[in-house]
Formats: C-alpha cells, sequence, structure tokens
C-alpha cells in the first residue's frame, strides 16, 4: 500500500534531475506568494498534517503557509501537546493520526531514520521535515534555489559548509544537493565536529577554515549548538568564533561576490558576526521567503503532481 | 531397564576426537557408549534414530545467550529458551546474569538452576554476576556462586570501568577456579552511539560507537589478565582489533579465549542502511566489512574459540521504535546453524572449523569437554545439512521474534537434539 505513496525522506537517493525539477517546480510556485490573494487550489480537500516532535518555528511556519497557499486542510501537532509525550510510542502515535486519512504527513523529529519508520507502517506521504542528524531534504533544496537564483548556475561554484558537520542535518541534506548539481562542497570544523567517511556524501573536508573560504562562492554558516560544548566536541564559544567563526576579514578571503548563508537561527556572534549576518553578500531572508515556495512544490508533488518520482 | 538407543546412518563427525566417518552411535543410559563404522543390529528393546544424509555431532555449546528469566518473562523463559536451544542444535547454553533481580547472589543462581531442570530443553548453566547488582563496584560472593551452580562470572553486557576492582575480581576468580567474562566495550567512548561510527553512521546521521570502544577494554583487560593469570574470556567482540590483540597475546601464552556471534560473522553496519531497522541494532554493534573479515579470520586461525549465539529477546515494545530508541540485540538460537552452514557452503570455513567453534572451542572455555568419545554424556545433535529451512516467526521456538533473517531461507535442518541420551527435539518439517 505504501509502494503508491510518493515520499521525500532523503535528498541523498535523488538524482540531478529529480532535484532540478523539484526546483524547476518551487520556481513557478514563487510568484503566488507576491499576489494580492496568496492561494491557489492545487490541494483543495487534502489534509496534510505537521507532526513537530522536536522545536521549530520556522520549518513549521513555512510548510503550514505552504500548505495553505496550496488550499489544502492543514493539522498542526506540536511536540508539546502530542500524545508522545505521554508515553505514547511515534507509531501509534501516527497510525491514529492515519486513521483520519491525512494525505501527507510532515514530521519533524530528533530521531534520525524516523520518516523512514514511518513511511514503512503508515498508508501517507510523509515528508521528513527535519530527522536527527540525518537530514533536512526541504532545506537542501531551498538553500539550492536560493544559491541558483543568485549565482545562475551550481555546477562549479566552490560552496563551503563550516560548523558542527556531525551533528548536522542541514549540512548532509546540502552536500546531496548541491554536490549532485554540481558544485565544489567543502566541509569544514574542529576534527570533533567532522564525522569519519564524510566525504564519501560527496565533499571535501577540512578543519582548516581559510581552506574552505579561499575563492568560494557561497559560505554556509552552521548554527552551533551550545550544548555540545558539555561532549567536549569544544572547548568555548570564544575559540570557536575566532578558529570557525566568519567575519568580515575572514570573508574577504571568499570571492568578493560570495554569498553567506545561515540556516538559522543564527547565534550572532559566535559563528557568524552581526555585520556580515545583516551585511550585503548575507541571503538569509531569502533563504526563509524561498523555503515556502519549495515546500509547496513538495508537498504538490507528494500529493501526486508534477512529472517523475522523487 | 537399560534401553539402548542407536543413531544411524548418518556421518559421525567430533571435533574434539578427531572423529569423522559414516556411522553408528550408541548411547546408553544417558552417556555416549560408542560408536561403530560398521553394521550395528538393533535389539528388540533398542530405540534408532535414522540419520540418512545428516551430520552426527556433539551438541553445540552457547557461550553467550540470555534467556530473560527471572525478569522479562514476556520476552523469553527458562522453558522457550530451553526449547529454542534444542531446536536450534544447542544442548548446553551459559545464561547471562543480567536477569532481574541480577543473578549476583546464590539464592538467584540455584533458582535457575532448580527451574531449567524441570523443563526438556538443553542444560542451562547460568553465569554468575563478577560485581554485586552488576554496577562494577563491589564482588560477587564468587564461592557461593560456583557452588550454586555458575560455571563462568561476569557482568554480561556491562563492561567493569574500574580497572582496579576488575584486578581484584580476575585474582578472586582465580582462586575460585571460574573464567572470568567480559563484554568489552567502553562506556565514555561509546557515548550515545547506536551504531558502528564510520561512514555508514555518518550518512544515517547516527550516533556511533567506534571500535576503540571496544578495543580499548580488550587491551586493557589482557594486561590484566597477564597480571593476574586469571582465565579471561572476552566476547562477543566485533571489532578487527580486538581479535588481533587476543592474537598477539595467545601467542604469549595468555589464559584468554574469545567468542563472536554468528550475526556478526554474516552482517555488517550496510545492513542498517537499508532502512534504519530496529532489528540490526545490536551491541556490540555489526561493524564495517573489513571487521567482518577479520572475525572470520580469527575463526579460520583458531584465534576465536567460539562462536556464540549472542541470543537476546525482544518485544516489540523494544524493537517497534525509532532506531537509536529501539533496544539493541537479536535472537540467535534457531539461525546459528544456519549461518555458519551458509559460510560452510560459501566455502569461507571447513564444516569442521565451524563446528568446533559451537562445540570443541566453547566448551574448553568452561573447562569442559564436548565429544562423542565414550563415556561422555549423550549430548548430540543430528543435522542434516542440505536441507533449506525459511526462518519463520511462527516457526520459532523463542517467545521473541526480533530477527533481522526472518524470511530467509538458511541451509540445515536439525533432526533431532539429544540431552543426557533424551531427544529433547525432534524435527516434524520435511524439508529437503
Amino acid at each position: 500500500m505504501t509502494q503508491t505513496r510518493r515520499h521525500l525522506l532523503e535528498l541523498a537517493p535523488l538524482e540531478a534531475r529529480e532535484i532540478t525539477e523539484l526546483l524547476d517546480l518551487a520556481e513557478s510556485f514563487q510568484d503566488i506568494s507576491h499576489r494580492r490573494i496568496k492561494k491557489v487550489p492545487a490541494l483543495r480537500g487534502m489534509t496534510v498534517v505537521l507532526l513537530f516532535l522536536e522545536a521549530s518555528t520556522r520549518t513549521r511556519t513555512s510548510f503550514e503557509l505552504a500548505a495553505k497557499r496550496l488550499s489544502a486542510d492543514t493539522l498542526s501537532i506540536a511536540g508539546g501537546t502530542s500524545s508522545v509525550v505521554k508515553g505514547e510510542t511515534l507509531l501509534d502515535t501516527t497510525r491514529n493520526l492515519a486513521a483520519m486519512s491525512p494525505d501527507i504527513i510532515v514530521l519533524r523529529h530528533k530521531h534520525s531514520g524516523s520518516p523512514h519508520l514511518l513511511a514503512r507502517h503508515i498508508d501517507a506521504s510523509i515528508v521528513n521535515a527535519g530527522d536527527g542528524g540525518h537530514e533536512h531534504p526541504t532545506q537542501g533544496l531551498l538553500d539550492a534555489l536560493t544559491i541558483r537564483q543568485h549565482k545562475k548556475r551550481i555546477a562549479g561554484l566552490k560552496v563551503a559548509i563550516i560548523g558542527d558537520i556531525a551533528h548536522s542535518r542541514v549540512a548532509r541534506s546540502n552536500i546531496a544537493a548541491l554536490g549532485k548539481l554540481g558544485a565544489d562542497v567543502w566541509v569544514c570544523g574542529p576534527p570533533t565536529m567532522v564525522p569519519p567517511g564524510i566525504e564519501a556524501l560527496g565533499c571535501r573536508a577540512t578543519s582548516d577554515r581559510d581552506t574552505a573560504v579561499r575563492d568560494a562562492d557561497v559560505v554556509m554558516m552552521l548554527r552551533i549548538q551550545k550544548e555540545r560544548m558539555t561532549e567536549e566536541l569544544f572547548p568555548s564559544d570564544r575559540e570557536y568564533s575566532q578558529r570557525f567563526g566568519l567575519d568580515r576579514d575572514v570573508l574577504a578571503r571568499a570571492r568578493p561576490d560570495a554569498l553567506v548563508m545561515h540556516p538559522g537561527p543564527i547565534n550572532r556572534g559566535v559563528e557568524l558576526a552581526p555585520d556580515v549576518a545583516d551585511g550585503p553578500q548575507s541571503i538569509i531572508l531569502d533563504q526563509v521567503a524561498n523555503g515556502i515556495a519549495v515546500r509547496m512544490a513538495v508537498l504538490y508533488h507528494c500529493a501526486g503532481g508534477g512529472g517523475g518520482d522523487a | 531397564m537399560n534401553t539402548r538407543t542407536l543413531i544411524r546412518g548418518g556421518r559421525l563427525l567430533c571435533p574434539t576426537t578427531g572423529l569423522d566417518a559414516p556411522g553408528t552411535l550408541i548411547l546408553e543410559g544417558g552417556r555416549i557408549t560408542g560408536a561403530s563404522t560398521g553394521e550395528v543390529e538393533a535389539g528388540a528393546s533398542d530405540s534408532v534414530l535414522d540419520a540418512t544424509g545428516c551430520v552426527v555431532a556433539p551438541g553445540f555449546v552457547d557461550l553467550h545467550a540470555h534467556f530473560c528469566d527471572p525478569g522479562e518473562e514476556h520476552k523469553e523463559d527458562l522453558r522457550s529458551g530451553g526449547r529454542a536451544a534444542v531446536r536450534g542444535g544447542f544442548t548446553t547454553v551459559v545464561v547471562g546474569s543480567q536477569t532481574t533481580p541480577v543473578n549476583d547472589t546464590r539464592a538467584v543462581t540455584e533458582m535457575i538452576v532448580r527451574r531449567a531442570a524441570a523443563f526438556e530443553g538443553c542444560r542451562v548453566l547460568p553465569m554468575g554476576a563478577l560485581t554485586q547488582g552488576r554496577e562494577g563496584r563491589r564482588l560477587t560472593e564468587m564461592y557461593d556462586l560456583r557452588d550454586a551452580g555458575a560455571v563462568a562470572l561476569g557482568d554480561a553486557d556491562v563492561t567493569v570501568a574500574d580497572a582496579g576492582l576488575l584486578r581484584r575480581a580476575l585474582e578472586y576468580a582465580r582462586a575460585v577456579g571460574l573464567p572470568v567474562f567480559e563484554q568489552p566495550e567502553d562506556a565514555s567512548l561509546a557515548g550515545h552511539g547506536v551504531m558502528h561510527e564510520g561512514p555508514v553512521s555518518t550518512r544515517l546521521g547516527l550516533n556511533g560507537v567506534p571500535a576503540v570502544a571496544e578495543v580499548a577494554v580488550v587491551v586493557r583487560d589482557l594486561a590484566l589478565c597477564a597480571a593476574t593469570g586469571a582465565r579471561l574470556h572476552l566476547g562477543p567482540l566485533s571489532a578487527a582489533e580486538s581479535v588481533a590483540a587476543v592474537r598477539r597475546a595467545k601467542a604469549d601464552g595468555l589464559p584468554v579465549t574469545c567468542a563472536v556471534t554468528a550475526a556478526h560473522l554474516h552482517l555488517t553496519d550496510e545492513a542498517v542502511a537499508a532502512a534504519y531497522s530496529p532489528q540490526l541494532r545490536s551491541r556490540p554493534p555489526f561493524r564495517a566489512e573489513a571487521d567482518r573479515e577479520a572475525l572470520l579470520a580469527g575463526l579460520l586461525d583458531g584465534t576465536v574459540d567460539a562462536i556464540a549465539s549472542g541470543h537476546r529477546p525482544q518485544s516489540p515494545v523494544e524493537k517497534d521504535l525509532e532506531f537509536d530508541l529501539a533496544e539493541p540485540g537479536l535472537v540467535g538460537l534457531e539461525t546459528a546453524l544456519g549461518l555458519v552452514l551458509r559460510l560452510v557452503l560459501e566455502g569461507r570455513v571447513e564444516l569442521v572449523s565451524a563446528l568446533r567453534a559451537l562445540t570443541t572451542g566453547p566448551a574448553r572455555v568452561l573447562g569442559r569437554e564436548a565429544s562423542l568419545a565414550a563415556g561422555r554424556p549423550a549430548d548430540v545433535v543430528v543435522f542434516d545439512p542440505a536441507a533449506r529451512a525459511r526462518v519463520a516467526g511462527a516457526d520459532l521456538s523463542s517467545r521473541s521474534r526480533n530477527t533481522p533473517f526472518l524470511g530467509q531461507a538458511l541451509p540445515g535442518l536439525v533432526r533431532f537434539t539429544l540431552v543426557g541420551g533424551e531427544v529433547r527435539h525432534r524435527s516434524t518439517e520435511n524439508v529437503r
């Protein structure tokens, strides 16, 4: 039964063609958000459940707006209000939801592979909105779209992703998307945050920030999570900021027209200096705006619209 | 009346004595009384078991299994575990100390021994805990545990973190005369890991258990083994470097033995990648292909003494979860022989070497003997290596179904398992 459903669990297995099709679809949805009536009837009568078991504002609201602009009925369930906090398992919670016949379940959960678990057991399309340290496919797509719109291409660009690569789903989805589209992707962080075998995903790895940033077309900074300090992955904010943060001096080593990106939320002054975050090279708010169009495309695709199988 | 049992028509294969010939095995009074390569006339009162096309070998000995009894009887108990064992050809099983309450006192050991004897399964030999509550702080009453029937001392799947305490435990156990079992994994290095740390865990975004979490403990324990002279058994092992360290220690003459599980000889971390299946969550984790190859090489050169089932039942409550929330472990008693025979069919190991690691090797770890020699207890397995059977949940004797091999056709069908001359398992399946 579930085989006939279209899911978006991860970008890693997709082909460049499929990613490009989703980006093109997203672009075609983009102008809807700039109309006075921001709604099309594409998913009218369909139900989209937003099951967010891990805190998220940006991604949840982005998916919710995307679903609503496609005229779908949405149901938003957050971690604090769900039965999961009462000890119900993820499968039981979603089986109950599935009994109410939603068409699409968008899942954000802190455990890697949980969307795969649902896809095996639940008769609905599953969209991964971030699973643990595995993938955040719509973030990877929206980042690719934002880069493509600014640079008119992705192939041949040098993209540096700097931060806690080991625990970053954003990094994995970006490596998959940008790598397949022909970018030269570099990941960078202290060795405690660069996991073994990351190169196999299609990138190069270094712990030298200058190597990563030199002549880069895009510098993508990842949020540094303070709780990693208790795991002794890095000694202090201060040293992290000095050795792996991005300020104007470091950015000067990239290409003059380099783009600065961040999936948010930003730790200002830790991984990203405020004047860079708000500076002319920053396209952080474009990322957010593109998120809605990309999620409209993904929901539309999973609901059966568009061509091909992603 | 003294009735005889004749096992006729099979290939008698005993890795301990070196016997390998077609013939008839004669059992009497619960013991093996002889083996004949000629014709043996059956008397009127003799019972005859037809072993045509089968291998007749000493019953298998398992060093690493958990029967969950007392404590988690919804997963397995002494009756179901014993049945699963004999269905898999095992006649002797060492059950881990990780019961609830922990098997750290004479009372618990005696209860396990007494209750197990009431069921017609395998021989159940308890492992007594090495430290009270398996908490790694105070020694157990090891003499008492031994006298109650414990055959080994160990904290099962918990490593003794305190090296000073482990040293004292090894010294004390040496006088008690029992081997110390340690499943090596440094908790601080393992961290929140749920699978082998490597390119696959990186791809899946799951926390990894690095191989060094095991190797560091193995190296420490071998140094303590050398310092104390106590008998040390390590396992189940999963990492290439662990096997290399044990190989060197054996060459130095240390009294160390080790085991791997049948599943670790087949599965690697790549299997996890298929779909994050919690059935593939294991402790120790399934590691890289190079590790699997090293475990096999260790089996071939004798570094690895025993192949264990690693039997660790879990119910759906513990398994139908997100991968990193699921409990580790898989049931193994009823698939171990099939997995070992698969290696034989693949040409990776000779049948007699494989059987040695299921019989002679593990028995010696316990200071015992598994053989078809006259005078030995009649613990015998008769299996058809050419038959193939599909692993089906409904067929398993274990109370749990947590195996990644469900649905796979494995070679080998156990026709008869005899414990002390009694037929404890007789296959009703007729698969060829």
